[in-house]
């Protein structure tokens, strides 16, 4: 199980999609997630990936589809954490 | 016992109208969404994701089709109908004045009758094609706007959009392209206008109630229906951004569904040998057609769209589409066909025309039986 991922908030539901679209594309191993309550963003999901692969993803995504923001998921027992990621997204 | 009557099969020559036969992949699509899809966009599960994807790959193959490099500058709307209303209305403001022609259909007229706007009327020659070197004499201050069709859903005769828009790119004219019978039929890209309109269900062989606006330029739209869209939620007004600021409400999955697969065909098959196909059917038809001394041709002509339009002796309309199916099984369609300015330039209000209108899945044999019916019909009552 993963215990820590990168998440990603778009605009709209439609950018999200095309950037899952992207993702799925370049074979990056990307999920899906309802937007936590703690997080405000446009859109309803987010995208979910693998630490290591985010800021590829990112750089992929940069040119294309406009990331709203980035948040490392920290899980910590039963307690869950969004903390901003470090990368420059916006 | 029964005498066993012999039925003729149906010859569909009304594919302007809508196109009834699909590729079979249209139907297995929309089968398996409706049995499959949860509500694109309003949440993660496999269902939602489901619709989202396929919605996302209806505006790939739409994008592809128009040479656009980004598929959200496709919306979706449920028709050309909807897709005229959403645009129009959202940019068109009673003190403009906006340049129309007299080819369109009552989707182009009556949403812009609706605005309260000035309208001007760009007229066409005798073949349907419009006199665009006219159009900078009816250029006005307040002019912000030219509307005008692709294709003429009577005559077939297709727009020069060349010109319109270098009239449009000198005066700074917004350029809106009513698409409904070339999107399919003969190459439409975006770039042709600022804004197209179009719809799923004709020459793309999609199911009734698809359709879309794909936007090059944004004029400045507002928002005309608002409603969900599974964004910004806390927000009191429609997102203004492509695609949201048209696609409020639940997306109609299953019918985008089968749009994408009804494109995905048009391409195995290849757009170009279709438009030959349907050309050559239009080239049999008039040839066949212009030995009979008795049939007046509207406007049609062998660069058109698969269309022609014309009356038999002094029979009114109605009768020879009715004679027509009653008697040879041919399904046209008679009567003003939602364009009124073209019949009353062709002084055809009261008796209308019978439209033929080929498409991909009708034959040679079917345009030669047509023409011998046509032969048939003049000598009965002609």
């Amino acid at each position: 199980m993963i215990q820590n991922e990168i998440i990603l908030t778009f605009s709209g539901t439609s950018q999200a999609i095309q950037a899952e679209s992207i993702l799925l594309g370049a074979a990056f191993p990307v999920g899906v997630m309802p937007l936590p309550g703690d997080i405000r963003a446009g859109c309803g999901i987010c995208l979910r990936l693998t630490e290591d692969t985010a800021d590829t993803a990112l750089a992929l995504l940069r040119e294309v589809v406009p990331v709203q923001a980035a948040y490392l998921r920290m899980l910590s027992g039963s307690e869950t954490r969004y903390l901003p990621y470090p990368e420059e997204v916006k | 016992m029964k005498r066993k009557q012999r039925v003729s099969p149906m010859i569909y020559f009304d594919n302007a109208a809508t196109t009834i036969q699909k590729p079979p992949e249209v139907s297995q699509a929309v089968a398996q969404a409706i049995g499959t899809f949860g509500n694109a966009g309003r949440s993660f599960h496999t269902p939602a994701m489901q619709a989202a994807r396929a919605v996302y790959g209806a505006r790939q193959e739409i994008a592809r089709l128009a040479g656009l490099q980004n598929p959200l500058q496709v919306a979706f709307t449920s028709g050309a109908t909807e897709s005229l209303n959403l645009v129009l209305s959202g940019l068109i403001r009673p003190e403009d004045h906006v340049i129309t022609t007299v080819l369109e259909h009552n989707s182009v007229l009556r949403p812009l009758y609706q605005t309260g706007c000035e309208l001007s009327y760009l007229s066409c020659d005798d073949r349907g094609m419009l006199l665009t070197d006219r159009l900078p004499a009816l250029l006005r201050k307040n002019t912000r706007f030219v509307v005008c069709t692709h294709g003429s859903n009577l005559v077939g005769s297709v727009t020069d959009t060349g010109a319109v828009q270098s009239f449009c790119h000198e005066n700074g004219l917004g350029f809106i392209l009513d698409a409904s019978q070339t999107m399919g039929s003969i190459q439409t890209n975006a770039d042709l206008a600022d804004v197209l309109c179009f719809t799923g269900h004709k020459a793309l062989l999609g199911p009734q109630g698809t359709g879309g606006i794909i936007v090059q330029r944004d004029p400045g739209f507002r928002p005309v229906k608002t409603g969900g869209s599974g964004s910004d939620s806390f927000r009191r007004s429609q997102r203004t951004t492509m695609p949201d600021i048209f696609e409020a409400g639940t997306a109609n999955a299953h019918g985008l569904a089968g749009l994408a697969a009804g494109i995905r065909h048009l391409n195995y098959l290849g757009m170009e040998a279709i438009r030959r196909h349907k050309q050559a059917l239009l080239t049999a038809f008039l040839e066949g057609i212009s030995n009979i001394p008795q049939i007046r041709l509207y406007g049609s002509h062998p660069d058109a769209l698969p269309v022609a339009a014309l009356n038999v002796g002094d029979l009114p309309a109605e009768e020879t589409t009715l004679w027509l199916w009653e008697n040879r099984h041919i399904a046209t369609r008679s009567g003003s066909h939602c364009a009124p300015l073209l019949h009353r330039f062709f002084h055809t209000e009261k008796r209308g025309m019978v439209r033929f209108s080929f498409g991909l899945y009708n034959s040679l044999e079917e345009v030669e039986t047509t023409v011998e019916a046509l032969a048939a019909l003049v000598k009965k009552k002609g």
